[in-house]
């Protein structure tokens, strides 16, 4: 009598299918839940790697959508740095399920957001949005238009895509005592922290599952359509609030953060999970994918993710002289996603 | 009398030709001096005191066959220098909101790369000078169904705005009737362009049939009254 272990393909056991193969040899990683072609139209926000998927798309001539467009005239290297094409529009990074339904709940017009602006100097800064400019903006009338901008635009993002990529990235959050969430701690690139305004919340798995649910289902009112593809960022927490050791905050995030989208994936068919997290800290890579630092993704990590995400979708055109790892540009130069999580480390005193 | 510089690349030709064919009567008080070549050759230009100097013998030649005598630029001699086409584009605005320093950022950026750009930083400080700019024609690309009469001010008036504020640049360009039903010069415009007369074989032939960018006689007709009207305004 046979068991059912009997009957499962090669890639069910480790052995054959990790320890013996090259990672370069691994297949059949990813098989998606729904159809992506070059005329399937993808917006992508969350933390930072969703930044590289966007970007991969747009270079090997799949449909992107972008619904922020940046002014006319304005350089590449000053796109990024305003924000502008590093998401689809400039929401700035979106690290966790509650704080997409936050921008959900805006954009659908469920809640209006406060209008706390953080001054600086003469300037402002959006704390939703705290470096989504180089320098703060002119008055608080212009924060609030520009983010009106940003919010109207993802609701765009969301009523004309066909699948909503979001990257999963921290369950460790800040809120104010209205309820607000903010993707960085007041005080660390804006604002000024106050302990009786401002908490630290380190989101439960129940939580954090709860938002995202609703965050979808709010976004397939409007796009009854809309598929969704979760993946989970493989970058370690540049720092935990939380009292742990920043290796286990890490360890408890990426893992809280896995099994909320497993579980929204294995009850949810518009929803899937493609696996960069995996990919990136498979023990058969031996961390060879992240930069000295042993937290950013080098580029051979990027370019080795974003070729299973394509390998496992129908072929793309590839641009002339163009090969399937040339998608983030030549190897060596060290990943320029915009990460505002990374400038915590200015606050590790020298340690 | 006033006294223009016209300084400019392949877009000059409609102007001079009209000029030719209409005299210089036409441009009432301004005497028109032309400094042409074509591409972006001006680029080498070089500052030497008050004068513009070639940098190279195929740009000498250019500037002396244009300007029928002169190969260097002596802004002393002129009360005014328009700055013609040059790579320098009136770039539609998409219907988003801008915060004030992503405007900047942009039409500095937009600027920066032009020629235009490149040798009005060399004529910086010459005293007495006033500096026009003008873009280049837009494209007469008539695929446009909607009037975008209002986008074509929008992006007049930043670029205006901006040029003045920070380069101190009088800004001038093709006049609302030259438009086409779109964000772009009327299709009938770029009809029968010509090369640039450099003292070349080539001078004068017909850019390649479907060229929307180089603009013919009839517009070079138009931005003369259009120069006429606006530099006897600029003091």
């Amino acid at each position: 009598m046979q068991n059912p272990y009997q009957k499962l393909t090669k890639k069910a056991f480790w052995s054959p299918s990790v320890a013996q193969r090259s990672p370069f040899d691994l297949e059949g990683i990813w098989t998606p839940k729904f159809r992506i072609q070059e005329t399937t139209r993808i917006v992508t926000f969350g933390s930072c790697f969703a930044q590289h998927i966007g970007k991969a798309l747009k270079q090997r001539d799949y449909s992107w959508l972008v619904t922020e467009e940046p002014p006319p005239g304005l350089k590449e290297a000053k796109r990024r740095s305003y924000g502008y094409e590093t998401f689809s529009c400039r929401t700035g990074n979106i690290y966790t399920p509650t704080m997409l339904e936050q921008w959900v709940d805006w954009s659908l017009g469920y809640r209006d957001p406060e209008p706390i602006a953080w001054i600086e100097g003469e300037g402002v800064r959006d704390p939703y949005r705290p470096t989504i400019e180089p320098d703060p903006f002119e008055s608080v009338e212009e924060m609030i238009n520009s983010r009106d901008q940003a919010i109207n635009s993802f609701r765009v993002a969301i009523e004309q895509a066909d699948i909503f990529v979001f990257t999963l990235g921290l369950t460790e959050s800040w809120h104010d005592v209205g309820g607000w969430e903010y993707p960085m701690c007041p005080g660390t690139v804006g604002g000024a922290f106050d302990p009786d305004q401002h908490h630290f919340r380190n989101l439960p798995f129940r939580e954090l599952h709860k938002a995202l649910a609703r965050a979808t289902k709010k976004m397939r009112t409007i796009n009854p359509r809309l598929k969704i593809l979760l993946t989970v960022s493989p970058v370690p927490l540049t720092a935990s609030a939380s009292g742990d050791h920043v290796l286990v905050a890490t360890m408890r995030s990426k893992s809280v953060l896995r099994a909320v989208a497993g579980e929204l994936v294995s009850t949810k068919k518009f929803i899937d999970y493609f696996p960069s997290y995996e990919l990136i800290n498979a023990p058969s890579n031996r961390g060879m994918f992240f930069e000295p630092n042993l937290r950013n993704v080098n580029r051979k990590g990027v370019d080795y993710v974003m070729d299973h995400f394509f390998a496992s979708i129908p072929s793309p055109k590839l641009k002339p002289g163009m090969r399937r790892s040339d998608s983030q540009g030549p190897s060596g130069i060290p990943s320029d996603a915009q990460c505002d999580e990374e400038l915590l480390s200015a606050f590790s005193g020298g340690h | 009398m006033r006294k223009v510089a016209i300084v400019g690349n392949s877009h000059v030709a409609a102007l001079k030709s009209a000029y030719m064919t209409l005299g210089s009567d036409r441009m009432g008080k301004l005497s028109l001096t032309f400094f042409a070549s074509r591409g972006k050759k001006l680029a080498s230009l070089e500052r030497r005191g008050n004068n513009l100097v070639p940098g190279e013998r195929k740009l000498a030649e250019a500037l002396r066959f244009t300007s029928g005598r002169d190969e260097n630029i002596d802004c002393s001699k002129y009360d005014c220098i328009v700055l013609y086409g040059l790579g320098l584009k009136l770039r539609r605005w998409p219907g988003c909101y801008y915060s004030t320093s992503v405007v900047q950022a942009a039409l500095s950026d937009g600027f920066a790369s032009s020629t235009a750009a490149n040798l009005a930083g060399k004529l910086s400080n010459i005293g007495g000078v006033r500096v026009v700019v003008v873009p280049d024609p837009l494209p007469a690309d008539d695929i446009a169904s909607e009037s975008a009469v209002q986008a074509f001010r929008e992006a007049r008036f930043r670029l205006s705005t901006w040029l003045k504020k920070i380069h101190g640049l009088d800004f001038l360009c093709q006049p609302e009737a030259t438009l086409g039903p779109g964000f772009n010069t009327a299709s009938r415009l770029a009809v029968g362009s010509q090369r640039l007369a450099i003292g070349r074989e080539n001078d004068g032939e017909p850019h390649p049939q479907g060229d929307i960018y180089h603009m013919n006689d009839e517009f070079g007709r138009i931005m003369l009254d259009q120069l006429r009207v606006e530099l006897s305004q600029i003091t």
